[in-house]
């Protein structure tokens, strides 16, 4: 908004240009243009796919175009699992979310608290998340095998055993992988706002006899609202696209138990070869994407305004 | 009689004789080839794409004297399995060539030979100039050399063939008082013995992984039992056949008495389930035959047994898989590429290529009494390769020669794991499976 302001300051000044009104887009043209060329082409072309029947290993031009029926097959057809995937993604999205959003904060507020180590703990807060995912993945598989650590824990303190490769169990033991690695995320961005807070409220609330609680509920949830909802956004986007720690753990299976969008999409393409239907899924799941952030952002803005 | 023994005493003295100057032949041979490819090749670089396997392991410690032999510097890219089909599929599809030479399966040789990105070596096997007395490709089984057949022409020289074939474990059927099974109904018997009676040990492995895994073991299953995935006359998907739904319902049976999770298994953790000594069977791929036998890696080593494949209501078959290097068609460095492979894959140094834990594919080990008494399961693999025939005979195939093949398996490997599970019904997967293979055929 300040591009057109800044380029009439530069007309006036210096006047050199003819066409003063085309200043400002010619200065983001360099930007538009790698933009353009880096999202939006190959956003255009993966539709163009999308409209077309074409096979994996076929060269592009040999696609024939065959209109919707790739997405009313994902959509419609009794054989799709298109369906399947997106339950599983919300699942997946809002069984790690959640957590990760509370226990994040939780564990926040307990390191904003002056403690001896409160360093330490921040700094090895780092390590999941700069782990490697595939080696996240390869390890979690190994852990949460049979007769591995999670299960030896859990049959040295309770005496059973869980088939963590199973139907039932396999994506709660991806969306725990994703708790461990990711709430660090969480408690790092909330640790800095909580630390940014002025302390002025609180000691008036103090002054009016507030509870502990009542101070939490009334003025660090209020104010650290914005940070919350930025945070649950850049989350929100990352986990919709998560791939290589399940891809590792259990490639989608067993059945299609931890086939997420993503997988989808992978499988589609590159295993059953089916470019169009796969090209089909990956842009509903873009649109997915782009109009659930669309929504969050909105929700931000609003209860920001609020705040 | 005496004479009887010196005429067997004179005919071993012989053999041994000859076979020590073939040897000497072989490496007087292979020093003149050397020098001469070093003559016009010094220098050059090949690059190889592999997958991670056993033979790719006795291949790594055999190609430091193919470079000190002959000056061409090796470069091996090796991934996974399923990542070498993508990126190989990828190439065909971009119409590049980044490789000499890629370790092809089985299952992509129709769709790398039909898009012309792999060379036909007829031209390179008959040329004597090209290919040296002591690469003897006719000594390639010749089930091995036809998996690479593709329109009349063979598109890869096949160094790792494999069937399938039981596993057991001879100390726990003798402890237990068990026969070896020869039916599947026996299997399954034995299994549930083991599950139920033995503690720690279940009673079978195998790979069910949703995808190619699935399908993999399935296609040994099917055919036992009367299934079919197409119709031998007509080349039409015939999944509505009786047996196709019996073979699923038998291994989801028989995957109560395999190890919990066993629907996640991918080979390796198969093949780690049976190593480790928690399974008393195993229906796993003949190359996992060395690993077994590997006291570096096994627990088990030297108290297995190799039996054929049990028999189903139909018949006992095996089927037969593998691998081979084929050579693109876009390489810069033919010549170069195509002594290396004659190099890894001949029989002049298939004797170190097998100590090093190569697969065998060749007629004269596998017929060989003398290895034959030291790897035990080279009995099996003749047995299954013989039921593999017998699959071959009535026109049916457990890997069917397509370049669609890999859809095709993908369809089996996906709704037939679904049914493995209980995500869906056998019937409501076979009508799935039926209807999705129609439509990919016809296209």
């Amino acid at each position: 908004m300040s591009t057109p302001k800044a380029a009439g300051k530069t007309r006036e000044t210096s006047g050199r240009s003819r066409h003063p009104h085309l200043t400002p887009y010619s200065l983001i043209l360099p930007a538009f243009a790698v933009v353009f060329l880096l999202a939006a082409y190959s956003f255009f072309w993966l539709i163009q796919l999308s409209l077309t029947d074409l096979t994996f290993g076929q060269p592009f031009e040999e696609g024939v175009s065959v209109g919707l029926e790739n997405y009313r097959w994902l959509l419609f057809h009794k054989s799709s699992t298109f369906w399947s995937a997106v339950r599983i993604t919300g699942l997946h999205v809002s069984g790690t979310l959640v957590p990760e959003l509370l226990l994040g904060l939780l564990i926040a507020l307990l390191l904003s608290r002056k403690m001896r180590g409160n360093s330490i703990f921040t700094a090895a807060l780092i390590i999941p998340i700069v782990l490697m995912p595939s080696m996240v993945g390869m390890v979690a598989r190994l852990y949460f095998s049979y007769d591995g650590l999670i299960n030896f824990f859990i049959e040295t303190f309770f005496g059973a055993k869980f088939n963590w490769g199973g139907k039932d169990l396999a994506l709660l033991a991806v969306i725990l992988v994703d708790i461990w690695e990711w709430t660090p995320f969480f408690i790092l961005i909330f640790l800095a706002g909580l630390q940014t807070l002025p302390p002025d409220p609180y000691e008036a609330a103090l002054v009016d006899g507030a509870s502990a609680l009542q101070s939490f509920w009334h003025i660090t949830l209020p104010l650290m609202t914005p940070l919350i909802l930025t945070a649950l956004v850049l989350r929100f986007m990352d986990v919709l696209r998560i791939f290589d720690v399940i891809f590792v753990m259990f490639g989608g299976g067993p059945g299609t138990a931890t086939t997420t969008l993503p997988l989808y999409v992978y499988r589609t393409t590159l295993l059953a070869e089916d470019v169009g239907r796969g090209s089909a899924a990956s842009v509903m799941l873009i649109i997915l994407i782009l109009a659930s952030t669309f929504l969050l952002v909105r929700l931000r803005q609003r209860l920001s305004f609020q705040a | 009689m005496v004479k009887d023994k010196m005429q067997q005493v004179t005919a071993l003295v012989v053999a041994t004789a000859l076979m020590m100057i073939t040897a000497i032949g072989f490496s007087q041979d292979l020093e003149a080839w050397g020098q001469q490819i070093r003559a016009q090749h010094e220098g050059t670089e090949v690059v190889l794409a592999v997958a991670s396997h056993p033979s790719v392991e006795a291949f790594k410690k055999m190609i430091p004297d193919f470079e000190a032999l002959t000056g061409i510097e090796v470069t091996l890219d090796e991934m996974e399995e399923g990542q070498l089909g993508q990126k190989l599929t990828l190439e065909v599809a971009s119409n590049t060539t980044s490789y000499d030479a890629a370790m092809t399966a089985i299952e992509r040789n129709p769709k790398l030979a039909n898009a012309a990105w792999s060379e036909p070596l007829e031209p390179w096997i008959e040329d004597a100039a090209k290919t040296p007395d002591w690469f003897d490709y006719e000594d390639i089984l010749a089930a091995y050399r036809d998996m690479f057949l593709w329109d009349g022409q063979h598109f890869a020289i096949p160094f790792a063939g494999e069937t399938v074939f039981l596993f057991y474990r001879t100390d726990l059927f003798e402890e237990h008082g068990l026969e070896v099974p020869t039916t599947f109904d026996e299997v399954l018997e034995v299994a549930k013995f083991f599950d139920e009676n033995v503690d720690g040990v279940d009673g079978v492995s195998f790979r069910a992984r949703l995808g190619w895994e699935f399908t993999y073991t399935w296609s040994i299953f099917l055919f036992p039992f009367g299934g079919r995935m197409v119709d031998p006359a007509t080349g039409e998907p015939a999944l509505t056949a009786p047996g196709t739904a019996a073979s699923l319902e038998y291994m989801k049976e028989l995957a109560q008495y395999a190890p919990v999770g066993v629907e996640s298994y991918s080979f390796p953790e198969a093949w780690d389930a049976f190593m480790l000594g928690k399974t008393a069977m195993m229906i796993e791929a003949s190359a996992a035959a060395p690993e077994v036998e590997n006291p570096e890696k096994s627990l088990v080593a030297g108290k297995v047994g190799y039996a054929p494949m049990p028999a189903g209501p139909a018949g006992a078959y095996s089927g037969v898989w593998g691998w081979g290097f084929s050579m693109t068609a876009g390489s810069q460095n033919k010549d170069a590429t195509w002594a290396l492979i004659t190099y890894l894959t001949g029989k002049a140094l298939q004797d170190e290529y097998l100590e090093n834990g190569g697969i065998v594919s060749r007629t004269s080990a596998l017929g060989d009494p003398e290895l034959q008494a030291q790897f035990a399961y080279y009995q099996a693999t003749l047995d299954t390769l013989e039921q593999a025939a017998a699959l071959n005979a009535q026109g049916l195939s457990v890997v069917l020669p397509l370049p669609e093949w890999g859809q095709f398996s993908d369809i089996l490997g996906n709704d037939g794991a679904r049914a493995f599970i209980g995500e869906i019904g056998v019937d409501e997967a076979i009508d799935n499976m039926q209807g999705q293979l129609e439509d990919l055929l016809s296209n």
